[in-house]
């Protein structure tokens, strides 16, 4: 089922409620006007030109961060930011806004499992107002393109319970050390998988030599279906707790680093479900969902469902 | 003061020349950039990064498959910075020869690209420019969007495509759409899986097994052909394509007409497969007899390949 509400109505039914609602927004830290849905939505997507604040509105739609991330949780994030041009990264302000969320909720260690440049940051027009948080955010600093595997940073797997193709891999260890698991992806075209969103990203926690193992080990060169497999089975490792993908801005081509054409559609959608948001994200980019074998084997792998409609989705237009 | 050359050393000159021209010396990828200020003001930021083989993959952060599946050689990467710190970056990709540059020029073509007289072929884009030119794409981006370089783009893929000799002939395979009556475009030149899904998913593995392929729009319609070893490898493929298109959710209504078969997909389009020698057409958005008259053009210029 999906609900959209756009701002008038949202103002309208908050009204019923007696809640406190100013032109449509909300005043961060006080009362959420969106506890309307709160704890309700399986997706929460958010429409509106205003992406720091939108990501906040999402997860209020959800629930609120709290209900992920614990008092004195442990937090891993999962930000695709390493990319340059527009529409090919997460837009900083949602990766900002998702800091701030986490050291709200009251997050103990909050480490991003990838390296994240200043340059990404500094890309934010928020960035002066809460670059003070950003020291709060420990890196994985080995985790870097095109990373290399050290006994400090990474783990080994020699075998993956319950993966049809993945043999062997070598992941970021703060991943599966994390008591919370944040994947921020955006979702946008990628040549071989065609939508690069939450499950590819997952290719995010591990080594280079790992990565180009799921493109060529298959024994067929650039076998898709090989590639897709190896995503879904990395995600066996460790379940993503909280996923916000990116759809504010991308390229629909020449992915993932473009430079390609670029769709505006200033959303953001929020939930726990991977396969699910990745099925949003690829109607987005212009596909059919199952067109992508790594949405198609998610499913399969119990992951989540392709099928979207049947969860409780709650879009908001603000 | 001007130099005298002996009659040898123009011969030499001449004859290297001419072996670029024709592509039997191989340009050095480093001597394609410009050097520091060749274009006035702007001069190299950092090292002159060079890949090949498999450590493309070191070089591109998740869309080396395209590349490689087309046949890629090596590959440049450098950066120029100007006096205001604005930023172009250069990349040259040699690819295995000049159908697989062809190829992927077309495949990054979009219809946002314009047509820029640079190179055999360039389309330029709001902030980059990619060119094709003999076994060569290269392509140059505006780091800095907020300023419009478009001029220095064009000037700096003008200066590395002159220093390429030879032109590249396009693939004789996109001659086939050269069809009386039909104007096509959007061609794209494939060489495998990964390109074709891009242009149209007929569903994993269906359409394989081909050496190379090409694929135009013909208004809302799209022609396809893609080309087999030899007609055993293509009837065998086509009968492979047959049996997945019918185990295939999206698509039903199969009708098997002559050596062809139509079907329809999910969404109301009409498919029309025909094996021919070692080809097989399949055309996206007719009926069979709409088909008809062009398979029959598309026949007679796959003869003459």
């Amino acid at each position: 089922m999906t609900k959209k509400v756009t701002r008038r109505e949202f103002l309208i039914d908050s009204g019923k409620i007696g809640a406190s609602v100013v032109a449509g927004s909300i005043a961060i830290g006080g009362l959420s006007s969106f506890s309307l849905f709160e704890g309700t939505a399986d997706i929460a997507i958010v429409k509106g030109s205003n992406y720091f604040e939108n990501t906040i509105k999402a997860i209020e739609v959800l629930g609120g961060m709290g209900k992920f991330v614990p008092t004195g949780a442990k937090v891993g994030l999962l930000i695709n930011s390493d990319f340059e041009l527009t529409g090919t990264y997460v837009n900083p302000d949602i990766s900002l806004a998702v800091v701030k969320m986490c050291i709200d909720a009251g997050a103990s260690e909050i480490c991003s499992l990838q390296v994240i440049r200043d340059e990404y940051w500094k890309r934010s027009a928020l960035y002066d107002q809460y670059k003070g948080l950003l020291s709060s955010v420990k890196q994985v600093d080995k985790n870097v393109f095109p990373s290399e595997f050290n006994e400090q940073d990474f783990v080994k797997f020699d075998k993956i319970e319950g993966a049809k193709s993945l043999k062997n891999t070598e992941v970021v260890k703060k991943w599966l050390e994390c008591d919370v698991f944040i994947n921020i992806p955006i979702g946008k075209h990628h040549a071989t998988t065609i939508l690069t969103g939450a499950l590819k990203n997952i290719m995010g926690v591990s080594t280079r030599k790992a990565n180009v193992g799921f493109h060529l080990d298959s024994g067929v060169r650039n076998d898709p279906d090989y590639l897709a497999q190896c995503i879904v089975d990395q995600h066996l490792l460790r379940k993503t707790d909280l996923c916000i993908a990116d759809a504010t801005e991308f390229i629909i081509n020449k992915g993932p680093e473009g430079p390609g054409d670029l769709v505006k559609l200033n959303k953001i959608v929020a939930g726990t479900d991977c396969v699910a948001i990745d099925a949003i994200c690829t109607e987005f980019l212009g596909y059919d969902p199952g067109e992508i074998l790594s949405t198609v084997k998610g499913q399969e792998a119990g992951l989540g469902t392709m099928n979207y409609k049947k969860l409780n989705v709650i879009e908001i237009i603000v | 003061m001007m130099k005298i050359y002996s009659g040898r050393e123009i011969i030499i000159v001449f004859v290297f020349s001419s072996l670029l021209a024709i592509g039997q010396i191989q340009e050095d990828i480093k001597e394609l950039l410009p050097e520091n200020h060749e274009l006035p003001g702007w001069e190299i930021r950092d090292s002159i990064e060079i890949y090949t083989g498999d450590n493309l993959f070191n070089f591109i952060n998740g869309g080396a498959d395209i590349f490689l599946e087309y046949g890629f050689e090596e590959a440049i990467k450098c950066d120029f910075i100007n006096s205001i710190s604005k930023q172009i970056r250069c990349e040259i990709y040699r690819m295995s020869d000049d159908s697989a540059a062809f190829g992927i020029f077309t495949f990054n073509s979009s219809v946002k690209g314009m047509p820029a007289d640079v190179g055999t072929k360039a389309l330029l884009y709001d902030h980059y420019i990619e060119v094709w030119k003999d076994v060569f794409f290269l392509r140059c981006i505006s780091e800095n969007q907020d300023i419009d370089f478009t001029d220095t783009l064009i000037l700096f893929a003008d200066l590395i495509g002159k220093k390429i000799a030879a032109q590249g002939k396009m693939p004789a395979l996109t001659g086939v759409f050269n069809l009386e009556g039909f104007s096509v475009e959007k061609i794209k030149y494939l060489r495998g899986s990964i390109a074709l899904n891009n242009a149209f998913n007929f569903g994993h593995g269906t359409m394989a097994g081909f050496r190379e392929g090409i694929t135009a729009n013909l208004g809302e319609k799209m022609l396809f052909t893609f080309v087999y070893k030899d007609d055993f490898k293509c009837r065998e493929w086509f009968a492979s394509a047959k049996g997945k298109m019918q185990m295939n959710q999206k698509f039903f209504d199969l009708s098997t007409i002559g050596a062809g078969f139509s079907l329809k997909s999910k969404s109301g389009e009409s498919f029309c497969f025909k094996p021919y020698k070692r080809f097989i057409i399949v055309i996206k958005g007719m009926t069979w007899e709409e088909a008809m008259p062009v398979i029959a053009q598309l026949e007679i210029n796959l003869d003459k390949l």
